[in-house]
Formats: structure tokens, sequence, C-alpha cells
């Protein structure tokens, strides 16, 4: 028996994929690192890299298979000079092997979970929380502010921030983009789709894995007048460039005296993903909005990612822009004008209503709009506040809202402890105290690292049914 | 890249110039894939953390 070689996931929450292409046949010596098969999504396409040395024994499933299970057996690979034959070296059945940039994107609506079957064997559904939140967004989406018979196209978040650099970098030749994976390999999540072959690698540049190294270079170049665009895989790769951009970004204009602009965007995915675990689900929201200084801009939807993210390219100041992974693959309405572009500092009422007001931000807003649907069919009319920038916070709608509502709960995907909900909790405190019926309540996630069990990692984050609860707290009901 | 620069690599044939046996290498390789393997069977066989796991191991000491 050979070791079985098992159909890879290109992100967390694939289940299923195409064997586009076998690029070895049976018989072939493959060793570690070589390219054994391309597989793809309707997002991507991988290779599928050889992790051990050994003969492809078998091909188990033919290329242009569609509909190929994550964890089903592809291929069967003999160890280093035993036999097809031959007995098992190792009990193989459960060796995996993983194609190497694992950030790769797939769709973010995974079909609903179904419980996991201790009687099926591998492949079985990829258990997480994060397919909550998606259905959230999925279900809910808002109807953006558009101009009278402005005509709309249905784009994905990620198609909307390729737009919005695609048309700044046409615009404005010291615009350029930078970080690991934008150029060749496209973006790691595709956010930089076709940049390379618009713009050419002096526009969009391939880094080195050092996070603290381009983002000073992204920052002395802004310094130097150009307009960079850090692109960082996740933000929380982000916590090694910190410095520069909390120490160097942020402070250049203070610290000159008002002589020096440091225009630059600092953007990535944000938050928790589909099982990504404790170092690789935080939410940065609350630390950059911490930081005089700096803009922190926190889009939910396709439309508001495009016009802010054209914003935060042509301000002067220094911008964190935080986006969501688990919404790059959500379809918006997308206002179809030339320069689509929004205010930076101006939230948005997405769901107008009338007996208390739900506040959030990105994902988040995904959740308080589903909740807000759920309360309507219990006689409660909920408006909902997307902040979108999260710093400077835009007091004045918060409080406006307040003043007809007398109510407000905070939603957020991100810890409790010092966060945006903290800040709007203490602002309807002192400036909204004489509109409050009840105390503001907050629903965030558990104040704890996130864990990578499934069920755990459920109970974690922010759902529907705490923020029905927490709205019924606040209106007595 | 990876062919010339694995320091896997660099340290077998360092083990290799102090006399380590193919053999031996060999003997490792799978000693450390079954150690892998037995890991990957016990986290895919082992049942979910009970709920009260959800607040466990943050801090060391209650405050």
């Amino acid at each position: 028996m050979a070791t079985e070689l098992k159909m890879p996931a290109l992100s967390p929450t694939m289940e299923e994929g195409t064997l586009a292409k076998w690029l070895v046949k049976e018989g072939d010596d493959v060793k570690s690192g070589d390219i054994l098969a391309e597989i793809e999504t309707d997002k991507a396409t991988m290779e599928f890299e050889a992790v051990d040395e050994g003969k492809i024994a078998k091909i188990l499933v033919p290329e242009g298979t569609d509909g190929v299970k994550v964890g089903q057996p592809i291929a069967l690979l003999a160890g280093d000079g035993e036999s097809v034959d031959a007995p098992a070296a190792a009990p193989v059945a459960d060796t995996k092997e993983q194609p190497k940039p694992a950030m790769t994107e797939q769709s973010s609506v995974p079909a609903p979970e179904s419980q996991q079957d201790e009687a099926t064997p591998t492949p079985h559904v990829f258990e997480t929380a994060a397919r909550d939140l998606v259905a959230d967004v999925t279900k809910t989406h808002d109807d953006p502010e558009v101009p009278e018979g402005t005509p709309v196209v249905s784009m994905t978040v990620r198609e909307a921030l390729r737009d919005a650099m695609a048309e700044e970098m046409r615009a404005d030749e010291r615009v350029f983009v930078m970080g690991e994976e934008v150029a060749e390999y496209q973006g790691a999540y595709k956010v930089t789709q076709n940049l390379l072959q618009e713009f050419g690698p002096k526009r969009v540049v391939d880094t080195p894995i050092t996070e603290y190294g381009f983002a000073g270079v992204g920052t002395g170049a802004a310094m130097g007048g150009l307009r960079p665009i850090v692109e960082f895989m996740t933000f929380n790769f982000a916590m090694q460039a910190i410095d520069a951009i909390v120490n160097s970004a942020a402070k250049t204009n203070y610290m000159s005296g008002g002589q020096m602009r440091c225009p630059i965007v600092f953007r990535g995915p944000n938050g928790a993903a589909a099982r990504v675990a404790a170092q690789h689900s935080q939410n940065y929201g609350p630390w950059y909005a911490h930081v005089p200084g700096l803009i922190v801009i926190c889009p939910y939807s396709a439309a508001d990612a495009k016009g802010l993210l054209k914003a935060a390219i042509r301000t002067d100041d220094p911008v964190v822009f935080l986006e969501n992974e688990l919404l790059y693959g959500e379809h918006f309405d997308v206002p179809q004008l030339d320069d689509y572009v929004l205010p930076i500092g101006k939230a948005r009422i997405v769901r107008p209503g009338k007996d208390v007001t739900i506040v959030s931000y990105s994902i988040g807003v995904g959740v308080a709009l589903e909740a807000a649907q759920e309360l309507m069919t219990q006689g409660i009319n909920a408006e909902v506040i997307d902040l979108r920038t999260l710093r400077p916070l835009d007091k004045a709608t918060v409080l406006e809202s307040l003043k007809r509502t007398n109510r407000m709960v905070v939603v957020e995907e991100g810890w409790p402890v010092c966060s945006i909900s903290s800040e709007i909790i203490a602002i309807a405190m002192t400036e909204g105290f004489d509109d409050l019926d009840a105390p503001v309540l907050r629903v965030t996630d558990i104040d704890v690292p996130l864990p990578y069990a499934a069920n755990l990692e459920k109970l974690a984050l922010i759902k529907t049914s705490q923020v029905v609860e927490a709205v019924k707290a606040v209106t007595y009901r | 890249m990876r062919e010339h620069n694995d320091p896997i690599t660099h340290a077998e044939r360092a083990l290799e110039a102090m006399g380590v046996k193919q053999d031996e290498l060999k003997a490792i390789d799978k000693e450390i894939k079954d150690i892998v393997v037995n890991a990957a069977k016990f986290a895919e066989d082992t049942p979910e953390p009970a709920p009260a796991e959800l607040y466990t191991d943050v801090l060391v000491g209650s405050y």
C-alpha cells in the first residue's frame, strides 16, 4: 500500500474543486517541491506540490474531473524504494499534502454545514462558525445610497477593491501597489488581479516576506512624494510592521510640524475568517483607531469598499484600510459611476428604523442586519448604522440616531475590552446621556484568543441571536 | 530555491559528513513522518473540547 495523496483545500472553506490537470503520470518519480497537478475552484487556480519524494503509483482521479471533494484521495504515492504494492511504511491513510501558499481564495459562501457524521469517512464538511457570519451577509444585503437613476452593477468586494486601485492608478502615476504576492500571483486573495498586466512591474511590486521592511519602504516612498498602497496578506502579519505604521507613517505630519506628508494606504484582510485560529483572527480596528495621526477605514459593502478605497488613496493622510476575507467573495450593488468616491469619516444608515439603533462595522453589519430582520417579525423596528470609518468616528450620525430611538446596541466582531464598542458607549454616555432610555449594550466576540476547535469558535464569535437578545434587553421586551 | 537551500537537506549533508549513513537518515525520516501522521490522526479522531474549555489557558493566574 502506498501513501494517499488527498485533494488539497485551497482555503479553509473550500469543499470541492476541479482537478484541472495532472503534470505527472503513473510511474513518475517525484521529489519534494515538484508540481503534481493544477487544482481549480471558481476563484483561483493552485499548483499542487509534492511534500514527500516517491513514485506516482496510481492516479485515482483523472484530470478534468469536477467536484472533487477536499480530502478525497486523488493519487497513490509509493514511498522511496518501496514498490507499489509493498507494505505501507507508515499508517498512511491520514497523510495529507498541502499546497504551499495556503492563503489562496475561494468562494466565501459555502453550503450550510451539516452535522458531522461519525460513520462518514473523509471528506467531511469543514465546520466553522465563519459560515454563519457569511450567511448573515448573504441574507441581508443593503441598498447603497445612489443618486437617482444611477445604474448599478453587482460585483464582489474583491472586484470593487481591485477596480478602486486600478482607477486611481490610471488617474495618478504616483500610485503604486506593493506587498507579498501582489504581482505575479495576482494577490494572495486575488484582490490585485490583472494589475501587474495593466501597470507593469514598476508599479505592482512583489516584496519579500518582510512586513516591517516593505511597510517601511512604502512609508519612505510616501514621504518622498509617491502614493503607495501597501498590501498585507493579513493584518495579523502587519503586527511586524506596526512600528512603521504607528511610529513612522502616523507621526510624519505631526513631527515635521506639518512640513512633510505621508499619503500611504495600508490595506489587507482583518478579523476572523474560517478556522484560522488564535493568531490569524484578530480585529485590528480598535488597535489602529487608538492612534492619533491615522485614518482607519473598515468597510462592509462592495460599494463602500470601492468608494472609500479611492478616497483613501487620494487623501494626504496615512490610512489603515481593514478588509474582511469572508466578505471578499460577497456580491453587492455598486453604482456605475466614472468616479465613485465616498467621504472618509461618514457613517451610513444602512437600515432606517425607529425603536433601537444597532451600530456596527465590517462583517458585524451583516449580523446586525440579519438581527434587524428577525426583530421586525417581533415588532421591533431597528435602525442599523455602518460606521465605515473607525477614525475619525462619525459621532454625529450615531448621536442623531440615538436621539430618535433612545436605545442602542453595538455589534463588533472583535474583543470587547478597549474596543470600538467601548468608544461608542463612552460617546453615548457623555454626549447622548439625556437621550438614553436604557444602558447601551454591546455584542462582541468572547474575550479569549479565538479557538481553533469548530464548536468553541462558534461559541466565541458574534451571533444574530445575541444581537436579538441585547435589543430585547434595551427595549425592555 | 528549495532544492538547494532547504535547511533539512543541509542538515542531512552535515550529518552525512559526520559519518551518518543513508539508512539511518531514512530511519529518522520515517520516524518523523510517523509522528506527524499520528499527530494528524489524533487531531482528527479526538472529540471536540467541552464548551467550558472556551475560557481555559488564557492566563495562568487568577486575579
